[in-house]
């Protein structure tokens, strides 16, 4: 069965950043960093495709991985549900996937890191206390 | 309002429309510049940085923590705009007009990027005859004055007021558009010439692009304890965006009114000089042939300098005089330990109870 799903706006806003998405949530302050391939389901979901739609055309460019694709897609779908940051909705077929998404390289299992503490966040010094990723990934202590 | 050399290099590395010439700057600056030990005011650049060197598409050192600087400033930015759109909107059921200036008016009309400008607070301009109601609706969400009393009113020496909720967002009411202009009816003209805009679904209104020039020069060529340094952009960003709407005889006449011929004539030339900023050459010509009165060279020199005492006094008596207009020395001069009992109302708290504490301690009974 062809599920869809919308973002949970406006409690949710999203940001596309080079080859990243950052997703935030408004109501509870979390902010979520989507790697390459989550942004790419990400904004698929977002232009209205359904998560079947988005898993056979990432098969396309991944041949090799048919089998986990279809898995991992409901997997991330679960959890983006999960963090209510998207919503199942009673859909159809209006999204088109385009031909630009996924780049056929190396695959990668959609995936978000998320950070919750949003005073830690706001305090956290992003010149000093940082790991080499940026903020808001913190510098281990060994580091 | 001096402009450091390392932060104009850094100005240009973010303004430069070449992408090797912007790297070349960004190289100059990061060898002077300690990232780790920067000072606020080229902090506060960092996004716009970021923004301008990752559309070359070339590897650039420190990229990622320039980056992390930005992601955090977009988070930032995203629950502030939240909380402050929503009142907005309690503003306006209560049929409080509101214009809305600096950071959000600025991201929202002319940078639309979320991340791209840190913001400390948002800044709303009230008319005054609402500023009463205005205080009253906020003291009674819990908010508290950031630096001293509460005030139930307008005072008329005083643009603003800053304000904290119990949730820690910080926000400036003002009443006066201008810091430099606090007399009667000063912004009776910019109240009739505001723009609408749309912003994350909200609509906004804001100055428009001419009083948005003559706003962020004014208020960008005052001394900052942290470098000021940022209103270049955001004043070319608005020549950019919207140069076709830029009414300058407006703007000249405006700042001859205002008595800001000085601080625009040093803005723009500023701005022509070093970033070749789209001013015609006959505006400044006007701004500088404008007769410009002692008080108004006075009190242009105290807001660019560092404060000290002495600076202090005698900006509180040029903002007295300023405010009394044509009134004589003496009427002012018999005015003036009024208006600086009710200066009194600025005084950080903890001033405030440590001369109680002291007269307590002399005076015991």
């Amino acid at each position: 069965m062809e599920k869809y799903y919308e973002i949970n706006a406006p409690a949710v806003i999203s940001e596309p950043m080079e080859d990243e998405v950052v997703v935030i949530n408004l109501d509870n302050g979390c902010y979520y960093n989507l790697n390459k391939s989550a942004a790419q389901v990400w904004n698929f979901l977002d232009q209205g495709c359904s998560l079947n739609q988005i898993a056979s055309h990432a098969a396309k460019s991944y041949p090799g991985e048919t089998e986990c694709i279809g898995s991992d897609f409901q997997v991330f779908a679960q959890r983006l549900t999960d963090e209510q940051l998207v919503r199942e909705i009673e859909g159809h077929n209006v999204g088109k996937i385009n031909a630009n998404g996924f780049d056929g390289q190396s695959y990668e299992k959609p995936d978000f890191d998320k950070f919750s503490d949003m005073q830690e966040m706001l305090l956290l010094d992003p010149i000093h206390e940082v790991s080499e990723e940026g903020w808001p990934h913190q510098k281990k202590s060994n580091d | 309002m001096m402009v450091q050399s390392d932060e104009l290099l850094l100005l240009h590395a973010i303004l430069e429309k070449s992408d090797s010439r912007a790297i070349e700057y960004y190289k100059k600056w990061i060898t002077i510049t300690n990232l780790d030990d920067i000072e606020g005011g080229s902090f506060r650049l960092l996004p716009l940085l970021y923004k301008r060197l990752s559309k070359t598409g070339q590897e650039i050192p420190h990229i990622e923590k320039l980056k992390g600087v930005y992601r955090q400033n977009l988070y930032k930015n995203s629950l502030l705009f939240h909380k402050f759109l929503s009142i907005l909107v309690e503003l306006e059921k209560r049929e409080i007009p509101v214009i809305v200036l600096k950071g959000i008016a600025l991201i929202a009309a002319y940078y639309e990027d979320t991340g791209i400008r840190p913001m400390s607070d948002a800044d709303f301009l009230v008319p005054e005859e609402d500023v009463k109601r205005t205080l009253k609706y906020f003291k009674e969400q819990g908010w508290q004055e950031r630096n001293g009393s509460w005030l139930d009113k307008p005072v008329k020496h005083i643009h603003s007021l800053d304000l904290i909720s119990p949730d820690h967002y910080e926000m400036d009411i003002h009443w006066r558009a201008f810091y430099q202009c606090p007399w009667d009816r000063a912004d009776e003209e910019l109240w009739k010439q505001t723009e609408e805009v749309s912003f994350k679904g909200f609509k906004i209104k804001i100055l428009n692009p001419t009083q948005q020039i003559l706003h962020n020069c004014a208020h960008g060529l005052r001394w900052n304890a942290i470098s000021s340094i940022r209103w270049t952009v955001d004043v070319l960003t608005v020549m950019k965006k919207r140069s076709d709407a830029i009414d300058w005889a407006m703007l000249v006449s405006e700042a001859a009114s205002r008595n800001l011929s000085l601080t625009m004539s040093y803005a723009l030339s500023f701005l022509k000089n070093e970033f070749d900023a789209p001013v015609p050459g006959e505006v400044l010509n006007q701004l500088d042939r404008l007769p410009k009165d002692s008080q108004e060279i006075r009190f242009f020199r105290v807001l660019t300098s560092p404060p000290n005492l002495r600076n202090r006094i005698y900006k509180k008596w040029l903002m007295h005089s300023n405010s009394m207009g044509d009134a004589s020395f003496l009427i002012k001069a018999a005015a003036f330990p009024d208006f600086i009992s009710k200066a009194f109302y600025q005084v950080p708290f903890y001033i405030r109870k440590r001369i109680r504490q002291r007269k307590i301690q002399r005076h015991p009974s």
